[in-house]
């Protein structure tokens, strides 16, 4: 594949944004397209570093967008800025007005890892009418339990250690007070129980045993099973970890082609 | 303007290569067009990022709505095809502009499409505009080498003499290169005396022979360029065939303060062109 690294003025962030791009070498344009979205304390670096993304979505025909956010949630934040009216619509006009992407629904794809998955699960469920299927690893999908645990600890107790800290501010700045989350567009949990399952874009959602996110995958679930909303669900041995992601990563590309719709069908 | 590092694959090379791409921002302009396209080629010892980092291009470029395409090549290379050595000329004249096409929004249309470039790159720009008028709007060279290519003062007997010697290597690298790349890219010196197409004044006489319709052509060079009298000699060379051309040339020597003053001359030049052939 081709491997570029674009740098681009951003009108929503109202700054310079970098993008690492991954387009197919085999078969012409317009390509079916990945939003693939990075971790909290990643960039758009980071799946091209720590994982195989190249060599996988090469055999899917499959372009590849890796945008970055710092630590934001991908939220429209209530104390900084647009994040997710970036990567929501600045970022699919500026990749389609650049390279041959696909519009269609059908083509059109989101994953993530951790916050990225969290990210990823946020893009499908609110817009439902622009993606064939969003993936989740390892994502931090209930937040409501962060959120609210780290307001509570914020309020309890004086000093906070330096690392929780830092963990409540930004939820703080992301989405506000518990109250302002809670039913938000941010609130994966009040956007799935609104959701009618016949409009859901095709889920995949992945999680290590072993990974300390396993429980806000696992209340996520629940209510996906109380509203009937399918999903494709896989657990295993792995923590918060690349070597679950990467493989993960593969897993959920297979499976974009199986169930999700995808149809590059290249095979190299 | 947005600016995008590229590493693609080269079939043509079996290699991986980097190309350097500034694009209009297309948000702002709402770029639903193909985009016209300038590729700029880099000089001997350079490689793909050296317009970026040694002039402001992309700032340039952004007036004009123009995608700038910067492709890398071998130095001594000539923007060849080697004898004895890689396909560069292939790489260039074929594959990068079917990248272009392939990965981004270019225009392919030749009222929409120019070269430039300096020194070797120089040379590179004429010499792909003279074998594929029909693709080129006009074509520009800065300080080209535009004249013989034989290394200064070297017969075929010194090149046959010096390369693959070790003491001479270590001694002179830099003449001991120069005179392995001529080689590599031309074979014998023979071999370039009779290779029509190395030879671009051989080429504009081809061309016109045979009725094609010239790129519109854009020279200029400084006085104090050691290429300065090959540029001169072929301004009247093409000034004699009855060739139009712009010929520039003003206080300078090879040097990036010249290449950043002319780059901007050139696109403001390509500007012109492109209004008048919009009226």
């Amino acid at each position: 594949m081709a491997l570029l690294d674009v740098h681009f003025f951003s009108q929503v962030l109202m700054n310079q944004a970098a993008v690492s791009v991954l387009l197919p070498d085999e078969g012409e344009g317009p390509f079916p397209v990945l939003y693939l979205l990075h971790g909290i304390s990643n960039d758009h670096t980071h799946w091209v570093r720590k994982s195989n993304i190249e060599r996988y979505a090469a055999a899917h025909g499959l372009a590849v967008i890796m945008p970055s956010v710092g630590r934001s949630y991908y939220a429209d934040q209530k104390v900084g800025y647009d994040y997710f009216t970036y990567v929501a619509q600045e970022l699919p006009q500026a990749m389609g007005a650049m390279f041959p992407l696909s519009q269609r629904r059908a083509d059109t794809f989101a994953a993530g890892l951790s916050m990225g998955g969290y990210g990823a699960i946020k893009l499908a469920l609110n817009n439902p009418e622009r993606y064939a299927a969003a993936v989740s690893l390892s994502g931090c999908l209930d937040l409501a339990g962060l959120v609210d645990g780290l307001a509570a600890q914020g309020l309890a107790a004086q000093p906070l250690p330096e690392k929780l800290k830092r963990g409540a501010e930004e939820l703080k700045r992301a989405f506000g007070s518990p109250e302002e989350f809670a039913g938000s567009d941010n609130d994966l949990m009040g956007l799935a129980d609104r959701m009618d399952p016949a409009c859901c874009p095709a889920l995949y959602l992945a999680c290590g045993t072993e990974d300390p996110l396993m429980h806000c995958n696992r209340s996520f679930t629940a209510l996906l099973d109380r509203k009937g909303i399918p999903y494709t669900w896989f657990e295993g041995p792995g923590g918060h970890e690349w070597d679950f992601w990467d493989s993960q990563i593969r897993r959920a590309l297979d499976w974009m082609e199986e169930e999700g719709g995808l149809h590059g069908g290249h095979t190299r | 303007m947005a600016v995008i590092h590229g590493n693609f694959y080269s079939k043509t090379l079996e290699n991986g290569v980097q190309i350097e791409i500034a694009l209009p921002e297309p948000i702002r302009d709402g770029a639903k067009e193909p985009l016209p396209v300038l590729y700029l080629l880099h000089g001997n010892s350079d490689d793909a990022t050296v317009w970026q980092r040694r002039t402001s291009i992309e700032r340039y470029a952004d007036q004009y709505g123009m995608a700038v395409v910067m492709p890398g090549v071998q130095r001594g290379s000539a923007y060849t095809d080697q004898v004895n050595g890689e396909a560069w000329y292939t790489y260039i004249a074929q594959e990068v502009p079917d990248m272009a096409r392939r990965y981004l929004k270019i225009s392919q249309r030749r009222e929409d499409t120019f070269v430039a470039g300096l020194s070797m790159g120089g040379y590179g720009a004429m010499h792909w505009a003279l074998r594929e008028p029909q693709r080129f709007r006009a074509a520009i060279t800065l300080s080209g080498a535009v004249g013989s290519r034989i290394p200064t003062g070297y017969s075929l007997s010194d090149i046959k003499r010096t390369s693959g010697q070790d003491r001479q290597k270590r001694e002179n690298r830099e003449s001991y290169a120069i005179r392995t790349e001529f080689a590599m890219t031309y074979g014998s010196v023979e071999q370039y005396l009779q290779n029509d197409d190395a030879h671009l004044i051989r080429q504009v006489k081809a061309a016109l022979r045979e009725g094609k319709k010239l790129p519109d052509l854009y020279m200029a060079c400084g006085t104090e360029d050691f290429l300065y009298d090959a540029n001169a000699q072929l301004h009247e060379q093409l000034t004699a065939l009855g060739v139009a051309h712009t010929y520039r040339e003003g206080p300078g020597a090879h040097n990036w303060a010249f290449w950043d003053h002319w780059i901007q001359d050139a696109l403001a030049w390509i500007a012109r062109l492109r209004q008048a052939d919009a009226i």
